[in-house]
């Protein structure tokens, strides 16, 4: 059956009027806000099975080990640039973007590649508190975006199998 | 009687324009004497026309004497009124219409017995020769026939008190491959897309498909969006922005139908 044919359009019509446009403020602090918790989760979850592991190593010797908020920040900083950089250069969406329906574009509104994703990663995780400049630039860009030439846009993810149902002249021609 | 047809049966001839009704009554009459009758017969009105016109200029010509003549035997002069012949004979033809009236009942009573017996005697021999079918055909404008009879009555009405619809519909629905008509008369994929627009079907597939989780989900970002644009106004009318924000990003449906390019030059269309 050809790939042809009106596809249903998953996205509700209230959202459908925003979608493809760059996201204001508020929608990416709350995005940002999602990554920034699942990396902290990520950083004591490393420390947690860190000190799981040594207790199984050696339950009798077993010390608890001591860490530094410089230590937990220096381990939560690689943590968010890794993530930031995959995501960028995957699908363009964090964990927080994909909650929120955000989608990080180069500047041609195509996926970033790995150079200029890391290059965003660790502008982000750096500098975070550019990207309130969204607020005040009349284009919803970041500081982030304004040096990278990149975009946040409203684009909802759609299942990757979205129904066609109505394959009209496929369906007619195969009988 | 078919043998007795006068034209034997042909095929339809669209050129000829009435058809054989009537069929000969009797066997004809042999070879041998059909030409003496003939011949008498010719001499026969060859002798009878010139003594007839003769007999017509006789009768014109001793009209009035005749009817003077007449009328003088009828009411001859000297004889009393009552006495005349004219006096008898319309006493006489009063007595005789007495007794036709009073045998009135039973003169209609025995030519109703007579006919009872007569027109079955000659109704169906006249019927056994006439096609009447035919002639129907020929003779009867049906089209306006059947257009007073169907003013006349209810057919709706009578097709419901009188036909067992259901058979007819089963019958019917037994003889069609209903499937194949309408996929040969109905054109399905339009009406199914007509019905999908109608139905807004993709909002029935996405509320059927995203859960109470979806919903949470959609609701939280359409709120982030009321409060991205709830936080725009405010600071476009902070920093006295008269126009609206140009937010199409490059590569998107939005921006290559005509959404204001990006300036790249950030800081130049900033405020």
């Amino acid at each position: 059956m050809p790939e042809t044919g009106p596809q249903i359009n998953p996205i509700p019509p209230k959202a459908r009027g925003f979608q493809g446009l760059r996201a204001g403020v508020v929608s990416r602090c709350l995005a940002g806000a999602a990554d920034y918790l699942l990396v902290i989760v990520a950083t004591l979850g490393t420390y947690v099975g860190i000190v799981v592991l040594l207790f199984l190593l050696d339950p009798r010797d077993f010390k608890a080990p001591t860490w530094k908020f410089g230590e937990f920040l220096i381990l939560g900083f690689v943590y968010m640039v890794v993530y930031l950089t995959a995501s960028f250069a995957t699908t363009g969406r964090t964990i927080g973007a994909r909650l929120m329906g955000l989608r990080v574009v180069g500047r041609k509104g195509t996926k970033m590649r790995w150079i200029p994703a890391a290059l965003r990663g660790g502008f982000c995780t750096v500098f975070p508190i550019g990207l309130l400049w969204c607020a005040i630039s009349r284009q919803n860009r970041s500081i982030q975006d304004i040096v990278l030439r990149t975009s946040v846009i409203h684009e909802w993810p759609v299942a990757p199998a979205a129904p066609r149902l109505l394959d009209a002249d496929a369906r007619r021609l195969s009988e | 009687m078919r043998q007795d047809v006068l034209v034997p049966e042909q095929p339809p001839d669209q050129s000829r324009t009435s058809l054989p009704i009537v069929w000969r009554s009797g066997p004809k009459l042999p070879v041998t004497v059909e030409g003496p009758v003939d011949v008498a017969l010719g001499a026969a009105v060859l002798v009878a026309r010139p003594v007839l016109g003769a007999a017509l200029s006789l009768g014109r010509a001793v009209e009035p004497i005749a009817l003077g003549f007449w009328g003088l035997a009828m009411r001859p002069p000297l004889v009393p009124p009552d006495w005349t012949p004219a006096a008898v004979a319309e006493r006489l033809a009063d007595r005789g219409r007495a007794v036709r009236f009073a045998a009135g009942a039973d003169a209609t009573e025995i030519t109703g017995q007579t006919l009872d017996v007569l027109v079955p005697a000659v109704l169906d021999p006249v019927l056994d020769r006439i096609d009447l079918t035919t002639l129907v055909i020929q003779r009867v404008d049906l089209e306006r026939l059947v257009g007073a009879v169907l003013d006349t009555m209810d057919l709706t009405e009578l097709v419901l008190d009188r036909v067992d619809l259901h058979r007819i519909v089963e019958a019917a629905l037994d003889s069609l491959d209903l499937t194949q008509l309408v996929r040969d008369r109905v054109d399905v994929a339009a009406l199914a897309e007509e019905v999908v627009e109608e139905i807004d079907l993709p909002d029935i597939i996405r509320e059927s498909s995203t859960g109470v989780a979806g919903e949470v989900v959609d609701g939280a970002r359409l709120s982030a969006v009321a409060g991205d644009e709830l936080i725009n106004r405010w600071i476009d009318r902070f920093l006295q922005r008269r126009k609206a924000r140009r937010t199409a990003a490059p590569g998107t449906a939005v921006f290559d139908e005509g959404g204001a390019a990006p300036d790249d030059t950030e800081g130049s269309t900033d405020a």
